[in-house]
């Protein structure tokens, strides 16, 4: 069955196998996928802005709550946690008192293990979505197929980490939910769709990409006088691909022109939409 | 980046302004066509950057908009959105021709929707002006006619740089009788949300 991930501005996602990942009314925001052809995996960034210069990030919070079932698991997991500088406010191996603990200590991550008891772990996370609708979400789960992995993605989870959960898997998926915002820059964005691609199996070597966007909309403004955000945008990018030796192999770019893409991840083709017609990448 | 957030007698005291802001537009558009216009009351809300598009009926709805930068005491961004046939059915109404006359929006046509945003505006900001003691100038508008969100996330961009949430002021405007329903969509940066909220308080001191 055909999947779509909708990338929404200043979100990314990562699809596996099958399925398309989708960024719609690009204007000046410019979506960037990356890939590995081979190994069929696939990010898109819905980049809004060049650079974070001059930005401060607050250092998020780092409070998390770890609900799984197993005890030699959730130790490992919570002294890695520990060990890099979380503050675990809770840990348990059932459901309910993963809600009453959510309720009562408002975690920035919730770290919650596929079988968590009862009943399954979609279970867990529409409860916890529940209690809070933007309750962040990474989930602990066996090696899974690929499509599946997607379908943790799809069903709401930020970020899957499988078995072995070694101390780089939960560092970098527990930075990468607690840092989702900031993904409207590119300089961002880019880094960190590459680690989670080969975090999820891509080649780093294999990876390639294309980009669409980046448009001024208004032409009868002068681009500079809108900070020239789009050109920025493909300029920045380009520049950040080149540096992580990321080769981009098409490009729909610049003109007057809103644009909707859709990446699919099994023949590695863009369908790039504007409101005039469509043309393939 | 740092929270930001409005307490409820804040929020209501911004919708009361836009209320009485979108009123005295809706009053001048009235005048101007010769039609009632309707307005609801308006929308103050903060919106995640993510989610801006669901207010505009959808990403990649095409839709004709005008855009306009507005500067001095406070810094925002003012568009218009109309469904296609919508844009030109109002300047059919300007002009005084037939609905159905105008087929796209060039010359005359465009300077017509130019002009109607430039009332709109005009009526929006002076009440505004009036009732903050701030002195607002509006850049010359702008057209295009896209994708709803294409035409519309440089400003996000340049608004929510420092920002993740918008802060939104939303109007549907509808002419009777006519199939023309708008929304007139004002965002502040931050500094500038801070700036009236300060001036509410100074002003009227009931917050």
């Amino acid at each position: 069955m055909a999947r779509e991930i909708i990338v929404g501005m200043g979100e990314m996602g990562v699809g596996a196998c099958e399925g398309t990942l989708a960024a719609l009314g690009l204007g000046s925001c410019v979506a960037v996928i990356l890939y590995d052809p081979v190994a069929k995996i696939a990010g898109c960034a819905h980049v809004m802005l060049p650079d974070s210069q001059g930005v401060t990030f607050e250092t998020p919070q780092r409070t998390v709550l770890l609900a799984e079932a197993d005890p030699f698991v959730r130790q490992m997991v919570g002294e890695i946690l520990r060990g890099a500088g979380f503050t675990v406010i809770g840990e348990t191996g059932e459901r309910h008192e993963m809600l009453s603990l959510y309720q009562h200590h408002k975690p920035s991550l919730s770290i919650v293990s596929v079988f968590l008891p009862p009943q399954c772990w979609y279970d867990a996370i529409s409860s916890l979505r529940g209690l809070d609708r933007l309750a962040s979400v990474m989930l602990l789960s066996p090696p899974v197929e690929s499509h599946v992995l997607m379908e943790y993605l799809l069903l709401g989870a930020h970020e899957v980490i499988t078995n072995p959960f070694t101390r780089e898997k939960v560092i970098d998926g527990a930075e990468y939910v607690l840092n989702l915002r900031s993904y409207k820059f590119a300089d961002r964005a880019i880094p960190m769709l590459r680690r989670r691609l080969v975090l999820h199996g891509a080649d780093p070597n294999r990876l390639v990409a294309k980009i669409a966007g980046g448009a001024h909309m208004f032409p009868t403004i002068i681009e500079e006088d809108l900070l020239g955000i789009g050109k920025k945008n493909i300029e920045n990018i380009k520049s950040l691909l080149r540096a992580a030796n990321i080769p981009l192999v098409a490009e729909e770019t610049g003109a007057n022109v809103g644009r909707t893409v859709r990446f699919d991840v099994a023949t590695s083709t863009l369908l790039v939409r504007t409101k005039d017609g469509e043309k393939i990448l | 980046m740092g929270d930001f957030s409005l307490s409820s007698l804040e929020l209501d005291a911004m919708n009361e302004i836009g209320n009485v802001a979108t009123g005295n537009a809706a009053t001048a558009l009235s005048k101007f066509l010769n039609k009632n216009v309707g307005m609801n009351l308006p929308e103050t809300v903060f919106v995640p950057l993510g989610q801006f598009a669901e207010h505009l009926g959808g990403p990649e709805k095409v839709v004709s908009a005008i855009y306009l930068h507005v500067e001095g005491d406070l810094e925002g961004e003012v568009t218009f959105v109309f469904p296609k046939e919508g844009a030109l059915e109002l300047v059919d109404l300007a002009i005084g021709n037939p609905p159905g006359t105008t087929k796209v929006l060039e010359g005359m046509e465009e300077s017509a929707f130019k002009e109607i945003s430039n009332i709109l505006t005009g009526a929006f900001l002076n009440a505004l002006s009036r009732m903050l003691d701030v002195t607002i100038l509006p850049s010359i508008p702008h057209t295009a006619t896209d994708m709803a969100q294409a035409l519309m996330d440089f400003m996000l961009a340049k608004v929510g740089r420092y920002a993740d949430d918008i802060f939104l002021v939303k109007t549907k405007i509808n002419v009777e009788g006519h199939n023309v329903d708008g929304d007139f969509i004002v965002v502040f940066d931050k500094q500038s949300l801070k700036s009236i909220i300060t001036r509410l308080h100074t002003k009227y001191g009931v917050l």
